[in-house]
């Protein structure tokens, strides 16, 4: 198999690796770069669970190729939070909202959020909630994470009555 | 008057919001689900599985698939067959039918075993099993109850396809008389499709030897315990030899109760090969080959007197647990709800798998 050079910088740092043509951005950052929180559900771009945000925008890494990552900035749910463990407005709104119970799906869910409300977005509940139709959760039963959505929206994260310490 | 010392006891919690301990790990990726374990000198497993659903296993051409780079172990069922385990049922009994880990001479699903390939890579490991010849004879394929009930047994030295049978399907004459005897008598037939419960952790599990009487097994499932007493008659290994490690699981939904084919044949494997192997199961191969639970049909009779009230009634219940349920079973649960539900003086019934 041949071997690709790429540069990109991952959770705000950079990063130099030689990836097989096949392998995917998920097995990349799962096996190579030790970004576990990268969860594989499905691996057909159905179940969401391996979304990442590439150049902001978020994506599923199992349908990209670590190839086509050479040059951009790619965060994980590892790089949500602050160095100094304050959790991302998503990461509180999703805990405070019950949006998650065994926490496979959580992860890609974060990242869909962070891109549309990260910045200058500001995704409304609804856009929150249709961008939801690209991940599948067993658990919750969607309304936690339907409560999140509404509390990033309203900026009402760690405001109400919610909040979990 | 002493005021209740409201940080002691349970008075903690009662009423109170309680944040849960994993959620920071599991928002933050540091979770720890099966695949994220890794052990030195780990193999990754992967299976060549018949794309038929019946048939008899003519040959099995391995020799392109050791050929292969970074592949460690090619191993068929008469390979698994020098460390033996007993696959036990959910009730930890010994099955009906003989059940190892790896099909052994004939099929009986589509997605079924055959082969296991143990390489440095998963993506070794599928690029070998996609290279394993396997020929087949085929045979009819026993897909519904319908078929079941008509077609020869699948398991070959069994008398028929049913597992399990409690009760009459002849209604009898006291119960008759009370039907026929009703104001009003109704029949209805209930399908209902098959359950899939396709957790989003697939299935999946690290098998280590760590020493003659030390296995360790990190493995998604709903009880480590259950597990380890399961493997440890399994394999006729003291239970202070299992070691089970589930930290995070990703659903199960009735799936993962204890180990299945996959899971044995790798446990065994890594018995045979003394070296960590890992498999996880990739949803292609799960919504083919995982375990699904039951698909049943119903056809309920009731009679009713002029009032409304039920006088008796009668149920049919078949159940398709396909080739290899985890124990025979006729799931008379269903009449246990039938009879718990409605006030009725009589109720009969008889209930297959």
């Amino acid at each position: 198999m041949s071997k690709h050079a790429i540069d990109l910088t991952l959770n705000g740092q950079r990063r130099s690796a030689g990836v097989e043509a096949r392998t995917s951005l998920a097995d990349y950052l799962r096996l190579d770069a030790g970004c576990t929180g990268v969860h594989l559900g499905c691996e057909h771009g159905v179940c969401g669970a391996c979304t990442v945000t590439v150049d902001g925008r978020a994506v599923r890494s199992c349908l990209m190729l670590a190839v086509q990552a050479d040059g951009c900035a790619v965060t994980t749910v590892e790089g949500l939070a602050a160095p100094d463990g304050t959790f991302h407005p998503v990461q509180q709104a999703m805990r405070e909202a019950h949006g998650l119970q065994c926490g496979f799906c959580t992860p890609g869910v974060l990242m869909t959020f962070a891109a549309l409300t990260g910045g200058e977005a500001r995704a409304s509940e609804e856009e929150l909630v249709s961008a939801m139709s690209g991940h599948v959760c067993r658990c919750t039963g969607y309304q936690g994470i339907r409560r999140a959505a509404r509390a990033l929206a309203e900026g009402t994260v760690g405001a109400g009555a919610g909040a979990a310490e | 008057m002493n005021a209740p010392n409201s940080s002691l006891g349970a008075t903690r919690w009662i009423g109170q919001r309680v944040p849960r301990k994993e959620d920071p790990r599991l928002l933050t990726g540091r979770g720890q689900f099966v695949d994220d374990i890794v052990l030195p000198g780990m193999l990754h497993v992967a299976f060549a599985r018949s794309p038929i659903a019946r048939g008899r296993i003519v040959s099995i051409d391995t020799a392109a698939a050791r050929e292969m780079p970074g592949v460690h172990g090619v191993l068929t069922m008469a390979d698994l067959a020098a460390r033996p385990i007993t696959m036990l049922s959910f009730f930890f009994t010994e099955a009906e039918i003989p059940i190892t880990p790896l099909a052994d001479g004939h099929v009986s699903y589509a997605g079924e075993p055959v082969v296991l390939v143990a390489a440095e890579t998963r993506a070794q490991a599928e690029d070998a099993a996609s290279l394993v010849e396997i020929a087949y004879e085929e045979l009819d394929p026993v897909v519904t109850i319908a078929q079941a009930r008509t077609a020869g047994p699948i398991h070959p030295g069994m008398d028929s396809n049913v597992a399990a049978e409690i009760g009459d399907e002849e209604i009898e004459d006291e119960l008759e008389d009370t039907l026929a005897g009703s104001a009003l008598r109704l029949s209805h037939r209930i399908v209902h499709q098959r359950i899939s419960q396709s957790p989003m952790e697939t299935r999946g599990v690290l098998a280590s030897r760590d020493g003659p009487e030390e296995l360790q097994l990190w493995i998604t499932c709903q009880s480590p315990h259950l597990v380890a007493r399961w493997v440890s008659l399994a394999l006729g290994l003291p239970d202070s030899a299992i070691r089970v490690v589930a930290k995070d699981v990703g659903g199960a939904f009735g799936l993962k109760n204890h180990p299945w084919k996959e899971e044995c044949a790798v446990i065994v494997a890594a018995l045979l090969m003394g070296k960590p192997l890992k498999w996880i199961e990739d949803r292609y191969e799960a919504l083919t080959a995982s375990n699904q639970a039951r698909e049943a049909e119903m056809t309920l009779q009731a009679g009713f007197d002029a009032e409304g009230r039920l006088t008796g009634s009668h149920g049919i219940y078949d159940c398709n647990n396909g080739a290899f349920p985890q124990g025979a079973d006729s799931n008379i649960a269903v009449h246990m709800f039938v009879w718990a539900a409605y006030k009725q003086p009589a109720y009969a019934f008889v209930s297959r798998g």
